[in-house]
């Protein structure tokens, strides 16, 4: 992606560093992104085994406790952390199960996007031509089209469910890798150890795959950082709008569309979900731009 | 130059023809396209009513092609849930929309402007850091929490402003600044760095030795070289406005376009939910490309290429 803004001096100074190092990951604990990275992993551990600690079963109404304020505030108690909701039902608990379906569209969504967006983008960047102009303008008319509309021209048809938030997430995100990527072949593509192995006689499966593809997947790692943001985002909006998850299963968005109604006696059960999405949006998107600043500083306009 | 604006308008008229394609194809996907158009519950022979009468038992490409004929006489069909043409319905509820996007507009300039420059020049001090952690937040957080929260405040604790609904001015407060979260956090954080880069060229060197005072090397010279990716992205978050017009108008019960398109959702209306997509992706085309036009304007360069 060509950037609008590259001056000759922050390019020389990309040139400049020390190609190695700037294509290395360093952990440290000192470093400012562990605390995102931490946020992300405890967030990994709750959806993956949120079911063994979560201190009551999300599913079992409890009508003799129901609108609990978080423990802080008066008529809350420690049972019920972060309070209950309009049936009863353990906040807390509710939460740590919704994790669940983030994780799950972040895991089916990423991929998806990445098999699609990743495939079209090399074939069009090493292919050329004809391919290349059709791939792009494929790309652009998918670019500009806003993923809502598509989303709700989708739903009636598929029928709203977690399946149909899948296919929705796959189809819509693909097109920013296919056009991103196909920018880094085009350079890739000239350099002289990929001639060398056309002399040699790969076949071109074997020169994307085996040399082309690892010269873009540091590309591929940053632009799949920067989407878990949008990705779980995007959930939970169509779960807010009603037309995503669907119970019994219960997502962030969906637990908090339901405290729209009681905005006005019990607070908690809007902002906690809100919490939640934030913080692991907010976390996703600082990693991301420390991932891509550390492998690619290019990317600055993602 | 006219070439360049032939050449776009062509694209658009293609990216026009490929979704009123895509929602046709869309529409017939799934097995029976008549359950889109009935109640759940519906009678059979009503179901075989509906069908002859929206002319679904007919061959797909005579349907296409009924379809196409249809749009281009600006027949969009008629509503099931609310009995008449769909865009007798949904004009009405544009207006709404389109006076809340307004407002969030000029909400947007209003606010990423002043800041983006601000955090550009006091880069690295208190101000900037506030002004991108700003930024950040705004790109991090879903609008119909924030939207939410800004209810629990304004509408029920401190009782200031309207929770929704539409009225007069004071219900529109809330729902532009809640529209218009994500696209200041996108503005700001675009003019910083465009500023940035701006101000580390020649010719402001240049203008600060020739001693023109520095507010003037800002807002006149400086501003106006970086307005031009800001620009383009302000006309892209103005149209991704639309995206969330559809969330922000469900939190506030602000009757716009959104809102009815989720209605008609629930409803099963697909002839309104396919009209709502055309008629938003017709205006997303359509701003795209005027942007692009603008843009050539703007930038000689952008023609040749």
């Amino acid at each position: 992606m060509k950037s609008p803004f590259a001056n000759g001096r922050a390019q020389a100074r990309v040139a400049a560093r020390p190609a190695r190092r700037s294509r290395q990951l360093r952990f440290s604990i000192l470093q400012p992104h562990y605390v995102p990275m931490l946020i992300l992993v405890g967030f990994v551990m709750v959806a993956v085994f949120g079911g063994f600690f979560a201190p009551h079963d999300p599913g079992i109404p409890d009508l003799r406790n129901t609108y609990r304020p978080p423990f802080w505030q008066e008529g809350g108690t420690t049972n019920f952390l972060l309070g209950t909701d309009n049936l009863g039902r353990d906040m807390l608990s509710r939460l740590i199960l919704g994790a669940r379906v983030s994780l799950l569209v972040i895991l089916v969504g990423i991929p998806g996007h990445i098999a699609i967006g990743v495939t079209l983008g090399l074939v069009s960047g090493y292919a050329g031509r004809g391919v290349d102009t059709f791939i792009m303008r494929l790309v652009d008319i998918y670019l500009a089209f806003p993923t809502i509309l598509l989303a709700l021209a989708l739903i009636p048809v598929l029928g709203p469910g977690i399946k149909t938030i899948f296919i929705i997430i796959i189809v819509t995100g693909w097109a920013g890798y296919a056009r991103i990527i196909r920018s880094e072949v085009l350079t890739v593509k000239s350099r002289d150890f990929v001639s060398l192995a056309k002399v040699a006689g790969a076949s071109d499966l074997r020169i994307i795959f085996s040399h082309i593809l690892p010269q873009v997947i540091n590309t591929m790692l940053v632009i799949s950082t920067l989407q878990v943001g949008t990705v779980i985002i995007f959930e939970a909006s169509l779960s807010f709008l009603g037309i995503g998850t669907q119970p019994p299963m219960s997502s962030w968005g969906q637990i908090l569309s339901d405290g729209r109604q009681y905005v006005s006696t019990a607070w908690w059960i809007a902002f906690f979900p809100g919490v939640f999405i934030v913080m692991t949006c907010l976390s996703a998107n600082l990693l991301g731009d420390w991932v891509r600043d550390k492998l690619d500083p290019r990317l600055r306009q993602l | 130059m006219t070439n360049y604006i032939l050449r776009r308008i062509f694209y658009g008229i293609l990216s026009l023809w490929a979704v009123v394609t895509i929602v046709f194809l869309i529409g017939r996907a799934s097995g029976d396209p008549v359950s889109l158009f009935v109640p759940i519950d519906a009678r059979a022979d009503d179901v075989e009513y509906v069908r002859k009468r929206l002319g679904l038992d007919r061959p797909v490409y005579v349907q296409y092609a009924s379809y196409m004929g249809g749009l281009v006489q600006g027949d969009f069909g008629k509503s099931m849930r609310w009995g008449s043409p769909v865009k007798d319905v949904a004009f009405p509820r544009l207006l709404a929309t389109l006076q809340l996007v307004w407002l969030t507009a000029i909400i947007i300039l209003a606010v990423s402007i002043p800041v983006g420059v601000f955090s550009a020049v006091k880069r690295g001090k208190a101000f900037d850091t506030f002004g991108k952690a700003f930024a950040l937040f705004g790109q991090s957080a879903p609008t119909f929490w924030i939207g939410l929260m800004l209810i629990i405040l304004f509408a029920v604790v401190w009782k200031v402003l309207p929770a929704g609904g539409r009225g007069d001015f004071r219900n529109l407060i809330l729902p532009a600044f809640t529209l218009g979260i994500f696209g200041m956090a996108a503005v700001t954080r675009l003019t910083r760095s465009a500023m940035l880069n701006v101000l580390d060229s020649d010719y402001i060197k240049m203008l600060r030795a020739k001693g023109v005072p520095e507010q003037a090397i800002l807002w006149r010279h400086a501003l106006k070289n970086a307005s031009l990716p800001v620009l383009t992205l302000f006309g892209l978050q103005l149209v991704g406005l639309m995206t969330g017009a559809v969330i922000t108008e469900t939190v506030f019960a602000w009757p716009g376009l959104g809102r009815l398109a989720v209605e008609a959702i629930f409803a099963r209306d697909y002839a309104m939910v396919q009209f709502i997509v055309l008629l938003g992706s017709s205006l997303f085309i359509t701003m795209n490309l005027i942007v692009d036009i603008l843009y050539a304007y703007l930038d000689p360069r952008i023609r040749y290429t």
